[in-house]
């Protein structure tokens, strides 16, 4: 697959700032050196390489049950076996207890199988294992509910005990919020003057307008762990996430610690995906057991219960919507309803439309709450929105391409739900581009002339579909920019110092490169040092494909700062005023007389002894609203993500073969070339993986247990699932310069439209399937074979 | 170099270390003592480490160098490898022989070393991942080619790949695109770099 960005030079949201011809921005080719040297050999330290040979290691034992209450812990049987160090059971936490607090959850209630009760240290893991299987546990079991559509319905037992209900339900919004002086006076008005309804039913299985979302676990590669040691009353923690400064507080509320006695370094993050730990329960457990142990400690959680219980979710999600068009496809209003067991819920605002409503409804159930995830919920959001949409194109005999093009909201809409302009066209533009890729409008004729929906066949009998999606992804609305510190070194070299979790050696190199354009440097004089919070103060989350945008601000801010102080010594070298000077490739020099300049090490010298005295120029950044930086109007910063997939049916089997799947992804500007790439093809594997191979969590109805607590059965893709030769994807210009230089980031928006295939499937059999993993079996349901 | 001792004892091993090496150096740590020492013989460097007491003493030959060490029966060769010999380049993902992270060579077969019994591969040819980057800035032309095509991103299953591609391509030196997904079958990338994976193989295998 060839690497080719289309760029795309908009006349909005440009700011001067950014349209300087750039040196270093989309100009390096490779990954710089000394990051990716580190992270591709294995070297770069993950949680449990520290202390090697130095350290005990934990065993934890987990609750069987999905709900229940703790009556007794008996630990005397392990604290009496070989190599045994330290036993703790969840009492001994200072507040809260290891039972995960949540509101109405009392300290020993367990609320899904896979939670902490007691954890052993012993000389190696197997042992320490087998000490934590000893611990002796009795506890009254109590009904639990794993179902989201069971725990809803009356006489439904409670999830947790003491509450009165397992759901809350809400307005999201509902639009528009006063009558207009013009047109229908709200949705259900506006709802009247549609010529096609889409309405549906509560029957996910038999009705397209209500789509079912799977429970799936984070399940990174590298599982949970937190390497812990006591330096005198400090705690010194190594453990991956990108969420550090949270985790800080959190270990110190647990421990009873001043949150300045916590050092949380985060190097290595193994499938680094935001947050990756709702409760850091490993590392205060490793804490309780180094503090008894006087010694190291590793505590990492088994596969099973790191798909289980231990890490962070997608949690079942479920729309019920009801969509009114036009005849000529013009939507006359959205009706919308979601039901999710947790965490954000978004409905697509794709759609141009004045009139929605949207309301959603959090059900609790015995299983892990769903944490941060790449796109946390929002590929769920996209597939429960997505299908109705698709579907109401057919009802109107319009090519979905054509439906899309005429509902895509526009640049000057005001978003529906943060009430800023939407700013941007390049919903559209992603279509359109993704459509001269994939070749969609001939593709569509062939289709038709080939007898259309369910008609359609391949030469080797294959029933032969095609889809198309698009979607938005919000850019860390939620979130600021990062704490930075800059130290210009005495040498003029750069040394960035982030507060924030690693992510990835893309992310080291896109924010180097920006800190080098900012300063005019070269990118080998730029280093990164990330995931030390303890240096860089509060980092705050980095969820939210936050990770280019936020980082890159801090960065560009702290240079900047740095290269002021530089410039104005320059200045006085050089006996001129600092506009008429510009700072390139390590230099600053004269505009008019460029062979009049000084270098960077001589811009610092005399100035960094002077005011810092430790031969350095410091510039900080600290963490404020960027939505206004640099702004007019505060724009909601969106990118866009277009999505065509084509598929093979086979009515035996039930297997999906996909022929062809291109995307073109809104990023902005491209700021480093080769981690785009990577971002871009890593969520095809994944949307492959969601749609197909089966990664979705099943629990057992009578048990409440997890069934499939491993990476066979709750399969991510493998090379043999992912037709590498097929695959097509591009990133899309925008220059929506909504962020430092243009750049957008990338890591959410490329995983969201696995949904594509469900639109492909309804092209090529003429059934909806409204779950969102199609295994053969469901396929041949579907088709009702079986 | 293949004898093995059973039963040795903490102070048997701690006087057999220091006579088998010059100049060893007995350090002591929060596990207990560790002694750690090396010379040369017959151009090998030889480690021995241990004891955690009662173990099996036994030869590990990983990267072309000579490690002893003390063994108990239950332990797996990748913890011996990642804990004993400090070798942390190989990863831990699953520990049930699903994610391929801590793929090592045994024989030049990749093997998951999580699933492998550390006194299966006594004595036998074992090579990590350390052993395509002697240092972080001589890269083996594997470690290179994934650094330079951006084969990995988080960097924790890039080992593993890396290590059975090496074997990969001792078998097939020029692998097409379809050998390559069977062959690394065995491996999870989840952030996910399997299609800059595959395509890099396969660039390798061109001379690329």
């Amino acid at each position: 697959m060839a690497q080719t960005f289309i760029t795309h030079n908009d006349s909005y949201n440009v700011d001067e700032t950014f349209t300087d011809p750039l040196k270093v921005i989309g100009h390096v080719p490779n990954l710089v050196d000394h990051f990716a040297n580190r992270i591709v050999t294995g070297n770069w330290p993950f949680a449990q390489d520290v202390f090697a040979g130095q350290k005990l290691f934990t065993g934890v034992q987990y609750c069987p049950h999905a709900h229940a209450t703790i009556k007794s812990v008996d630990t005397s049987a392990a604290e009496s076996m070989p190599g045994v160090k330290a036993v703790v059971t969840y009492r001994e936490v200072p507040a809260p207890a290891m039972p995960r607090p949540t509101t109405g959850e009392t300290s020993a209630e367990i609320i899904y199988q896979g939670m902490c009760v007691a954890a052993v240290a012993a000389t190696d893991p197997f042992l320490a294992r087998a000490a934590a299987d000893a611990i002796k546990v009795e506890y009254d079991i109590h009904p639990f509910v794993v179902d989201m559509d069971k725990a809803l319905e009356p006489g439904a037992p409670l999830a947790v005990n003491g509450s009165t209900s397992n759901s809350s339900t809400r307005v999201v919004f509902n639009n528009p919020s006063t009558p207009p002086a013009t047109g229908p006076a709200n949705v259900d008005d506006a709802m009247k003057t549609a010529d096609v309804i889409i309405d549906n039913v509560i029957d996910n299985e038999k009705w397209f307008g209500t789509s079912w979302a799977s429970y799936w676990s984070h399940n990174t590669p590298e599982p949970r762990s937190a390497t812990v040691k006591w330096v005198g009353g400090e705690l010194w923690v190594w453990s991956g996430s990108q969420n550090i400064a949270n985790h800080i507080t959190n270990i110190s509320r647990n421990m009873g610690l001043n949150e300045s006695n916590v050092h949380f370094i985060s190097k290595g993050c193994g499938g680094a995906y935001g947050d990756r730990k709702p409760n850091g329960e490993e590392a205060w457990i490793a804490a309780l057991l180094s503090k008894k142990a006087r010694m190291p400690v590793n505590c990492t959680f088994t596969r099973h219960v790191n798909a289980t219980g231990g890490a962070t979710h997608q949690g079942h999600q479920k729309s019920v919507i009801k969509l009114g068009c036009k005849r000529d496809g013009e939507v006359a209003a959205i009706d919308a309803h979601w039901y999710g067991t947790s965490g954000p819920i978004h409905l697509q605002l794709t759609y141009k439309t004045d009139y929605i409503r949207f309301t959603s409804t959090t059900v609790t159930i015995n299983v892990p709450r769903t944490g941060p995830f790449r796109t946390v919920t929002g590929m769920h959001s996209c597939f429960c929105s997505d299908q109705i949409f698709d579907q109401m194109a057919y009802e109107l005999n319009m090519d979905p391409y054509d439906f899309r093009m005429k509902v895509a909201v526009t640049p000057d809409r005001l978003d529906q739900a943060t009430n800023r302009m939407n700013g941007s066209n390049a919903l559209r533009d992603c279509l359109e581009e993704v459509g001269k890729i994939f070749d969609w409008k001939n593709k569509w004729a062939q289709h038709k002339a080939a007898g259309g929906v369910g008609k359609a066949r391949l030469p080797d009998g294959r029933l032969w579909g095609i889809g198309s999606c698009y979607a938005f992804n919000e850019k860390g609305n939620s979130d600021n920019n990062r704490t930075v510190i800059i130290r210009v070194a005495l040498d003029g070299s750069a040394h960035l110092n982030i507060g924030t979790g690693a992510a990835s050696s893309g992310t080291h190199t896109a924010v180097a490169v920006v800190a080098a354009e900012a300063l005019g440097t070269t990118i080998d004089r730029v280093n990164v040092t990330v995931g030390e919070a303890v240096l860089a103060g509060s980092g705050g989350n980095q969820a939210g494909s936050t990770g280019t945008m936020s980082n890159a601000y801090g960065a560009f801010e702290a240079a900047k700062k740095a290269l002021g102080r530089m410039m104005a010594n320059a200045a006085t070298t050089l006996k001129t005023t600092t506009d008429q000077l510009v700072s390139e490739n390590g230099r600053i020099f004269m505009k008019s007389d460029p062979t009049q300049f000084v270098t960077h090490a001589q811009a610092v010298g005399s100035l960094a002894i002077i005011e810092s005295g430790n031969g350095a120029i410091l510039g900080m950044n600290l963490k404020r609203d960027y939505l206004s930086w640099r702004r007019g109007q505060a724009n909601t910063v969106r990118s866009s993500v277009a999505d065509m997939c084509e598929i093979a049916v086979d009515e035996e089997t039930g297997e999906i073969e996909i022929l062809r799947w291109d995307m073109v992804d809104d990023v902005g500007r491209v700021l480093f070339p080769k981690g785009v790439q990577a971002q871009l093809n890593g969520g095809m594997v994944m949307k492959i993986g969601v749609a197909l191979t089966g990664w979705e969590q099943l629990f057992d109805p009578g048990t409440g247990a997890t069934l499939n607590g491993n990476f066979i059965d709750q399969k991510n893709p493998t090379p043999l699932d992912v037709p590498v030769d097929r695959i097509t994807a591009v990133a899309y210009e925008s220059n929506n310069a909504a962020s430092v230089y243009g750049g957008i980031g990338c890591g959410e928006p490329p995983v969201l439209n696995y949904v594509v295939v469900h639109n492909a499937f309804y092209n090529a059999t003429g059934k909806r399937l409204t779950n969102s993993v199609l295994y053969p079996a469901r396929v041949l349901a579907a088709l009702g074979k079986i | 170099m293949t004898e093995e001792k059973k039963g040795i004892s903490r102070r048997e091993f701690l006087k057999d270390a220091s006579l088998i090496v010059g100049g060893a150096a007995v350090g002591s740590t929060m596990l207990g003592t560790v002694a750690v020492a090396s010379c040369n013989n017959n151009n090998n460097t030889t480690t021995s480490v241990g004891p955690s007491g009662g173990g099996r003493h036994s030869l590990f030959k990983v990267n072309g160098i000579d490690h002893w060490v003390e063994i108990e029966p239950y332990w797996s060769l990748n913890f011996v490898i990642r804990e004993k010999l400090g070798l942390t380049f190989t990863k831990m993902g699953c520990d049930r022989g699903e994610c391929g992270h801590c793929t090592v060579l045994v024989n030049d077969l990749p093997i998951y070393s999580c699933m492998m019994l550390a006194q299966d591969a006594i004595d036998k040819p074992i090579e990590t991942a350390e052993i395509l980057s002697p240092d972080l800035t001589n890269l083996d032309g594997i470690a290179k080619s994934f650094r330079d095509n951006a084969a990995f991103q988080c960097g924790f299953c890039t080992a593993g790949w890396m290590i059975a591609t090496k074997a990969l391509l001792k078998k097939n030196p020029s692998p097409n695109l379809d050998q390559v997904r069977e062959e690394l079958a065995g491996h999870l990338c989840i952030c996910s770099g399997i299609i800059e994976i595959c395509q890099t193989v396969v660039k390798i295998g061109q001379g690329g």
